[in-house]
């Protein structure tokens, strides 16, 4: 309970914040006119009647009948104007809060952010803040601000009816509660079947994504995945459907049970006016008090509905909470320095690492890069070559055991200066919807002529040059219309571009000529002493080729660093490497070569 | 009348998909029916009530309670019951109709998916049309308003009674103002006055509305694309190791920026609008004081009838209100709905042809390019230039070329994915085009470069079917070299793909997938990239099983896979230079031998 009310301020504090102080006033006024609204929509009609009911000064009657409608309407007119505003400005103030969350999560900690956690606790936060009208900070506000409302307004209906009998409070208080049971029986079943509805929700966007993205173009024609696709669409729609015909009947009971308490409450209640009519109370007063006994009823079914999407909403709104409590990537600071020195030596001490417990990628691994080797990884998918490199970095930290730079622990220093130290050519294509300048560049210092040398190195200067704009083109269409895509190897040579740009002195490839024909290929092999002068280098490949321009290899297999030493040392040693080698140059070897 | 145009149009869409469930409609008319009088119910007995106690005929009171309070439960539970159902017929029907109009694409000439101003009006056609009306949405909304049309149609009949009640007082200026014609005047001039003003409110912000739509929309995708990029793990290991938050912060700083701006006009057009109606309804309900109070003053109607022409009035004007912004509503509906459901009645450009193909399991299917060259749609550049090969039957080709040089784009047009700009393409000898599209394309199992696997139980993209023959995918399965994941089908129910797998592992499930097509004609498009050295050589090794008597096509960059090819075909900028066995090609000093030794030398 007190967690809920930490994370309700919390959300309006932040509205505050955005929108400004003065809307603790708005609020204030706007629960004062729910109270005057309430009141004078009962009493209102009920003077009416009385004042129609005088044998006094017809002029005056006129004037006083005009007067009260005009106290009614305003008092109504006010109220409505000021949720429309409160609604209209908390859907601006949550899409503004969307930005924050999302400039957040791309400077969170890579370990954390590729987490299962991290991407369940996203999922959470975007759903407070970017995922429609109905749930998160938007909807929490609002509902608190109609619980007030309705609060106040059953307050006066209590007290008014109290004035009645006693009794009748309490009989309406208990026909309405008797479908308050029911409704509040359906809402644990909507619970419990949320998960499941969720997912199924979930699947349906993701096939509907499927059918919208032209990847699925060619596989989808020659397959004819039509059929499959919606085979698949009927399988979810009927999951969906017979989720909504038992919901529907769940609701239609606690109606039916609705209606009946009604019956009963009518039934007491307008018989006991008729009494105490009978008895000599006014007209006027019998209306006032059958506005009560009708009007009860909405306002409790309002607070139960006010209620229950409250408790919907916390929860999300508080995960929101604490995913804005994590510490920035750039505010991590480590308590060890960079080493100064020019030259890096890494060393790997027992080093092992996992995504999941108890499933090591990487096993007890020791080793020794010193400055300026150029090593090949090479191994089987699967093997870790990718985490190794990863942990390299500091992308990640190891479970167990420790990495030294220059003899320190990289886990102590601080991440934005230790990334400083590295470049990465990776297999996959990250290009920022940016111009081709930026995408090279990135967060480093603008230097002309060291820009011109990466376009030139990575191949794409005649490409560059052709270019109207030149590097200040902008790349994919995303947000700007005449933005330009590349072709996949374009991309790759794009990444090239960035990694050599960067002034680092380790630099690390991940199968970086995946895309590239065999003349491409070979060239990149033929630049690469260039590229690596005076770096250490790391290449990832399938392709042992490339292994023999490394002084350097490291075969892995299971987590493991299995054989070490350079081509000619393990293929002597006929281990696993030479196997592998001897695969891949099969068909390579001329007929009479093959062994 | 436009209004009515609206109603045409709505009836017409609604009835459309009337065949997908029968019982909608009439679940509808009986909702609108019950929903539209019950409301009125205290209304009507009000008046009785209130007259008999004040005229201490306290038996008739109770009479007219008693029938007030049975009417009413008796409704209750009656539109309660039938909106129920009602509910759940119209959301499943529109939930097949999404579904019709979801698959559409699918099957659509590829050559319009490929054009992104298709797709893209597409999409956009069919967002508008999720989130702001579809099926459920517009039978559902038409359903109330013809409820409140029945409500106002009665309230009217109520309020003309008020009108024709004359005064009993004999002068004075009352008794005018209360005489049934003046009050008509009155009353019809009141509502007039509010009508108008109100029309011209929301015509107004409609209009500026319309001109900041597609600025949302565009806004809203723009969004959807940040969104996305925070999602890509890719990115954001990569912009901590080249530090490029500033260029993201930047990005998203003024996406944000002009959505919000753009957010904020349509949001204060849409507080004109309510605003408008609030104080046109608190006009209303003045009047309705004033006015009923003068009859009750001119003694034309009792004080006990007075709430009840109170509420009649006020009540009218809601429903007014009501039916005029449904009707609204509607209008844009049917707009959205119109816009995606002129895209089903285009026709797949691709679909000529009547010609079936012939089963033959000689997989005798000869095909051939006579003088073929082709350009993209959209651009000036042939990509192929007078090509002209025939593909040796029951034999392994290779199709090798530097990057650009048109392999995918030859394998596209033999698909049937495109169509050359010049020449002709033929099978056995006949022009494909004459082919049965979906025939045609039978006989073809092809794994792309980009395949694409679903986030689905493994067998079923294996079969690319929900329902399929488990021992069959086993089996393909295991030849592709995925035996090991077979014990995860036994084990665990229901694994589905996702990133779980390998890129080695996923290539094997595309291999499979082409195995289990079993089609005549097999196309291999770098079906080793993403594979380790050990799993390259065992599908090479398997490739004489895999393909057995079948007329294969290979395109790769390992040179090493054209090895146990038995013919090569060379391309370079669009044009076929080169064709031979690897000997023969080595030969003499080709274009071939380059590509070659480029990749061989280190392996020597």
């Amino acid at each position: 309970m007190k967690h809920s009310l930490n994370t309700i301020i919390f959300v309006w504090k932040r509205f505050l914040k955005v929108l400004g102080y003065k809307y603790n006033v708005i609020i204030a006024i706007y629960w004062i006119f729910c109270g005057l609204s309430a009141y004078f929509t009962l009493f209102v009609p009920s003077k009416a009647i009385k004042v129609l009911q005088q044998r006094t000064n017809i002029d005056n009657q006129f004037i006083s009948l005009v007067i009260w409608s005009f106290v009614l309407v305003i008092s109504v007119t006010v109220r409505s104007r000021l949720y429309n505003h409160m609604r209209i400005y908390t859907f601006y103030f949550r899409v503004m809060e969307g930005n924050n969350l999302l400039k957040k999560i791309v400077e969170l900690p890579y370990t954390y952010v590729s987490s299962k956690k991290g991407k369940e606790d996203f999922g959470n936060s975007r759903a407070a803040v970017l995922q429609g009208n109905e749930i998160g900070i938007e909807n929490l506000i609002l509902m608190v601000l109609s619980l007030g409302e309705n609060i106040i307004s059953i307050m006066i209906y209590s007290i008014l009816s109290i004035s009645l009998h006693p009794a009748i409070f309490l009989i309406l208080f208990i026909t309405n509660g008797i479908r308050m049971i029911k409704d509040i029986q359906n809402s644990k079943w909507q619970k419990l079947s949320l998960n499941q509805l969720e997912k199924t929700h979930y699947e349906v966007f993701y096939i509907n994504s499927i059918c919208l993205d032209n990847k699925i173009g060619k596989d989808g024609r020659l397959y004819s995945m039509k059929d499959w696709i919606n085979g698949q669409f009927s399988f979810l729609n009927n999951k969906l459907n017979s989720y909504d015909k038992d919901l529907q009947k769940k609701i239609a009971w606690a109606e039916y049970i609705g209606s009946f308490g009604n019956l009963i409450k009518n039934i007491i209640c307008y018989g006991y006016l008729v009494y105490r009519v009978s008895n000599g109370m006014e007209i006027s007063q019998f209306v006032l008090y059958l506005g009560v006994i009708n009007g009860v009823s909405s306002y409790t079914q309002r607070i139960f509905y006010n209620i229950q999407e409250v408790i919907k909403n916390v929860p999300i709104c508080a995960k929101y909470q604490e995913y804005l409590k994590n510490p920035l990537l750039v505010d991590i600071k480590g308590t060890i320095e960079i080493p100064k020195e020019v030259e890096y030596i890494y060393e790997f001490q027992n080093v092992s690492f996992g995504y999941e417990k108890e499933k090591n990628v990487i096993s007890h691994l020791n080793l020794t890069i010193k400055s300026g080797e150029k090593i090949a990884l090479v191994g089987e998918n699967g093997a870790g070559k990718t985490t190794l490199v990863n942990l390299l970095i500091g992308l990640i930290q190891p479970t167990e055991g420790k990495i030294l730079l220059n003899g320190k622990d990289i886990s102590k220093m601080t991440p934005t200066e230790l990334y400083k130290i590295t470049k990465v050519v990776s297999q996959g294509v990250s290009v920022l919807p940016a111009t081709i300048k930026e995408n090279i560049i990135c967060g480093d210092e603008i230097d002309e002529k060291r820009l011109h040398q990466a376009i030139k190195d990575a191949g794409l200067d005649e490409f560059v040059s052709n270019l109207p704009r030149k590097e200040d083109t902008m790349l994919t269409k995303l947000f700007d219309k005449d933005g330009i895509e590349l072709s996949g190897g374009q991309y790759q040579r794009l990444m090239l571009a960035r990694a050599l740009y960067k002034d680092a002195n380790v630099l690390i490839l991940d199968e970086p000529t995946a895309a590239l024909d065999p003349i491409a290929e070979a060239s990149l092999y033929e630049k690469y002493n260039l590229f690596t002068k005076g770096k250490t280098s790391i290449f990832i490949s399938h392709r042992l080729s490339s292994t023999r321009f490394c002084d350097r290899i490291l075969f892995m297999k299971d987590g493991e660093i299995i054989e070490d030493g350079n081509h000619k040392e393990l293929m002597n040693q006929g281990g696993e490497y030479k196997k592998m080698f001897d695969t891949q140059a099969y068909y390579y070897k001329k007929e009479e070569q093959r062994a | 009348m436009k209004q009515l145009k609206v109603h045409k149009k709505a009836i017409q869409l609604i009835l459309r998909f009337h065949h997908l469930d029968q019982s909608l409609v009439p679940l509808m008319l009986l909702h609108s029916l019950i929903k539209g009088v019950l409301p009125l119910l205290p209304i009507f007995f009000t008046g009785s009530i209130l007259n008999n106690l004040i005229g201490g005929d306290i038996n008739n009171a109770i009479i007219s309670i008693g029938w007030l309070i049975g009417l009413e439960v008796v409704l209750q539970i009656g539109e309660s019951i039938v909106r129920n159902q009602f509910i759940v017929h119209s959301k499943a029907v529109g939930r097949e109709v999404e579904r019709i109009l979801y698959t559409y694409p699918l099957g659509l000439d590829y050559e319009s998916m490929e054009d992104s101003s298709v797709m893209e009006e597409f999409t956009t056609a069919l967002m508008s049309f999720r989130y702001r009306s579809n099926y459920s949405k517009l039978v559902q909304d038409y359903g109330v308003l013809l409820s409140n049309i029945v409500s106002f149609v009665i309230l009217i009949i109520l309020i003309i009674q008020l009108c024709l009640q004359t005064p009993k007082v004999s002068s004075g200026i009352l008794s005018i103002l209360a005489t049934p014609v003046v009050f008509i005047c009155l009353l019809l001039g009141s509502f007039s006055i509010f009508l108008v003003a109100l029309q011209v409110v929301l015509s107004y912000s409609n209009r500026e509305f319309e001109k900041n739509f597609t600025l949302q929309v565009e806004s809203e995708e723009q969004l959807m694309s940040c969104l996305k990029m925070c999602l890509d793990n890719d990115l954001i290991k990569n912009n901590h190791i080249f530090h490029s938050y500033s260029i993201i912060r930047k990005l998203f700083d003024h996406t944000f920026k002009k959505t919000c701006a753009n957010y904020k006009k349509i949001i204060s057009l849409e507080m004109i609008g309510t605003n408008a109606r609030e104080l046109g309804n608190g006009f209303i309900s003045i009047v309705a004081y004033i006015l009923v109070g003068i009859k009750v003053l001119a003694k034309a109607i009792t004080v006990g009838e007075f709430i009840q022409y109170i509420q009649g009035i006020i009540q009218l004007n809601i429903m007014l209100s009501l039916i005029l912004s449904k009707q609204n509503e509607i209008s844009e509906c049917v707009v959205y709905f119109d816009k995606i459901l002129n895209f089903l009645n285009r026709k797949n450009k691709f679909e000529t042809g009547t010609i079936p193909i012939e089963k033959r399991d000689d997989y005798k299917y000869e095909l051939a390019f006579e003088h073929v060259s082709f350009k993209y749609p959209n651009s000036n550049e042939y990509i192929l230039k007078d090509v002209t090969f025939k593909l040796n039957l029951h034999n392994k080709s290779a199709l090798v070329g530097a990057n650009g040089s048109g392999k995918t784009t030859l394998i596209k047009l033999l698909c049937r994915l495109y169509e050359p700009t010049e020449g002709v393409i033929t099978l056995n000898g006949v022009d494909i085009k004459k082919y049965n599209y979906t025939e045609y394309l039978s006989l073809f199992s092809v794994v792309f470069q980009d395949f694409v696997m679903l986030d689905l139980p493994i067998e079923e993209n294996i079969a690319c079917k929900k329902e399929f023959d488990k021992e069959k995918v086993k089996k393909c399965l295991h030849r592709a070299g995925l035996s090991n994941i077979e014990h995860r089908f036994d084990e665990v129910e229901e694994e589905k793909e996702g990133s779980k797998f390998s890129g080695g592992q996923k290539q094997k499930m595309a291999i499979a997938r082409a195995l289990y097509k079993d089609a005549p004609i097999v196309i291999l498009d770098e079906p080793t990239a993403a594979l380790d050295p050990m799993s390259e050589f065992d599908i090479y090794e398997r490739l004489n099983d895999l393909i057995g008597e079948k007329t294969c096509l290979y395109i790769s960059h390992r040179m090493s896979s054209c090895r146990f090819c038995d013919d090569i075909i060379v391309l370079d900028k669009g044009e076929i230079v080169e064709r031979g066995n690897h000997n023969k090609l080595l030969s003499n000093n080709s274009y071939y031998k380059k590509m070659w030794e480029a990749q061989a030398k280190y392996y020597a």
